[in-house]
């Protein structure tokens, strides 16, 4: 029964016995209503916010930091950010992972890692690499860290003004940065950050190795188009944490009625749900030279019949790692500041999950900053 | 009361997680995972070879034909942009000798004191920079379209 002022039992008369005049006299009309009405206020928001939830009404936007589309070569396009007047440089390419939408970086107004750069002066641009379909089925590491990478990287230092680029790669993202430096040292490459990205295969978790020799054939996971289907990529993520979808809907429930909560669930559901293939040669590849192979670690790295070395990377180098990462442990980033061979490489090592690195209030107060320090003391500041 | 559910659940999940993790990550796991996935294609390809034949029987196409039909189209679309490629290279290596004509061949360009017309062609051979890069027009927050401006699209493309 809820609580009401009607049923507390009157001090001056006791709990027995209290006339019901004393009670009447002391329910107060303008407060005595206030719990039910708490109630049903707060019942109501909750059909509401589910009823707009399952029916689709007024979902969250994500990616809302005004952009333009610069460049495309098939799937791939390059967008630059729009900045009254940037005052870093040189400009920054974030690269996105293979497999992920590349809004998390930009996921919400106040939550954004994009709009954060983008209001500490940076010129900020952003290659996505688009969902892959048949045409896609074909590309290699090759197309990506020999084609896609220094063809922006060009674009980006020509809009920059030929200052140079920072690349800055996040997770898978980070890999292909890796293998595009080491590939192409005479690129204009002023700075490298890669963040969250895996380098040593053998502490990465089974569910994300679990494909090559003496697992899953790779050949068995693709689809009809030659990719990996987005849903085979998120399995492999939720097998990593089996309970958290269940864990996610409860807390949906939990807090159905806060609208500032639904709406970051949202934005961040359709994220975390929204996989997208990864095109089948460049996982076969992934799967020989890295699962198998171990490449980063053992230097077996051929890209495109040549052998690259991870020692050629000389630019200013930084390796985030999240302290918390389950999709990346920490333990299978360590020591890459020690492969490259930048003389200024720095390992920061961050209190935050994979995401959290960039989403969500740990990434406003600790990552951001500190990853934006960085970058700062390795870029020219207009005053 | 609200939060009385809640405290069940993670309590429940604080015992049953690191089991299923554990089981998730396990050899025999693994296993199973492999065999299901061999399992479920050789399902998929006798399934697709039974429909496909009955479909031509019938004389129709099956969603198989559909699919190399478009993985043809890939691979024609992937070479002309490795032949686009090259022929900005061309143009960009010798701007006053060759030029692509409308016919698709390489064509000689006249001198530029004697051509008056095609002002894109010679643009465009003036304008090496943009020549590998497949440069785009900007539309805000759209894909670009193909609307590549004349100093850097040869004719013949």
């Amino acid at each position: 029964m809820p609580p009401t002022t009607l049923t507390k039992p009157s001090p001056k008369n006791g709990a027995k016995g209290a006339a019901p005049e004393a009670d009447a006299a002391e329910f107060n009309p303008f407060t005595g209503f206030a719990p039910f009405a708490d109630m049903w206020e707060s019942g109501m928001r909750r059909w509401w916010n589910l009823t707009r939830h399952v029916m689709g009404i007024d979902r969250a936007p994500v990616g809302q930091t005004p952009r333009d589309a610069v460049w495309s070569n098939g799937k791939a396009v390059l967008y630059r950010y729009r900045s009254e007047s940037p005052t870093v440089r040189p400009p920054l390419l974030l690269v996105m992972s293979l497999v992920s939408r590349s809004f998390i970086l930009d996921l919400q107004p106040g939550n954004s890692f994009i709009e954060r750069l983008v209001a500490e002066g940076f010129d900020v641009f952003l290659l996505d690499w688009g969902v892959p379909d048949e045409e896609e089925a074909n590309n290699t590491l090759e197309t990506y860290c020999d084609e896609l990478l220094p063809e922006a990287v060009a674009k980006v230092n020509q809009m920059g003004g030929h200052n140079g680029v920072t690349v800055f790669g996040y997770c898978y993202g980070g890999l292909l940065s890796l293998l595009y430096a080491a590939g192409h040292p005479d690129d204009p490459i002023r700075n490298l950050v890669v963040m969250a990205t895996p380098v040593d295969f053998t502490k990465m978790p089974a569910a994300m190795t679990g494909v090559g020799e003496g697992g899953i054939d790779p050949a068995h996971l693709m689809d009809h188009t030659g990719n990996v289907p987005a849903e085979a990529v998120r399995a492999s993520f939720t097998l990593l944490t089996p309970t958290s979808d269940l864990s996610t809907v409860m807390d949906f429930w939990e807090h159905l009625d806060d609208d500032k909560f639904l709406s970051s669930y949202q934005a961040m559901t359709s994220w975390t749900r929204n996989h997208i293939p990864f095109p089948g040669a460049t996982m076969i590849q992934t799967v020989e030279m890295f699962n198998e192979g171990n490449g980063f670690v053992t230097g077996d790295l051929v890209l495109g019949g040549r052998k690259l070395d991870l020692a050629d990377i000389t630019a200013p180098f930084l390796n985030v790692i999240a302290e918390r990462d389950h999709i990346v442990p920490p333990e299978s980033t360590y020591g890459l500041d020690e492969l490259v061979g930048s003389d200024d490489a720095t390992e920061m090592r961050l209190p935050a999950g994979h995401v959290g690195l960039i989403v969500g209030n740990g990434a406003r107060k600790r990552s951001i900053p500190s990853m934006i320090g960085w970058m700062l003391e390795h870029s020219d500041v207009e005053s | 009361m609200a939060k009385q559910w809640r405290e069940i659940y993670d309590e429940w999940e604080k015992a049953v997680a690191p089991g299923l993790q554990q089981f998730t990550a396990s050899d025999g796991f693994r296993d199973f995972m492999a065999a299901s996935a061999k399992v479920t294609s050789a399902l998929t390809v006798e399934f697709e070879r039974a429909s496909r034949r009955w479909l031509h029987f019938w004389n129709l196409p099956a969603a198989t034909d559909v699919r190399k039909l478009r993985q043809q189209v890939a691979a024609v679309d992937r070479e002309l942009k490795g032949l686009k490629n090259l022929v900005f290279e061309v143009v960009a290596a010798a701007p006053d000798e060759v030029a692509p004509a409308t016919n698709g061949k390489a064509a000689s360009v006249p001198s530029r004191a004697t051509d008056s017309k095609p002002a894109a062609k010679k643009t465009a051979a003036k304008k090496p920079a943009a020549k590998k890069s497949a440069a785009k027009t900007t539309a805000p927050d759209k894909a670009p379209k193909s609307d590549r401006s004349a100093a850097e699209q040869p004719a013949a493309l």
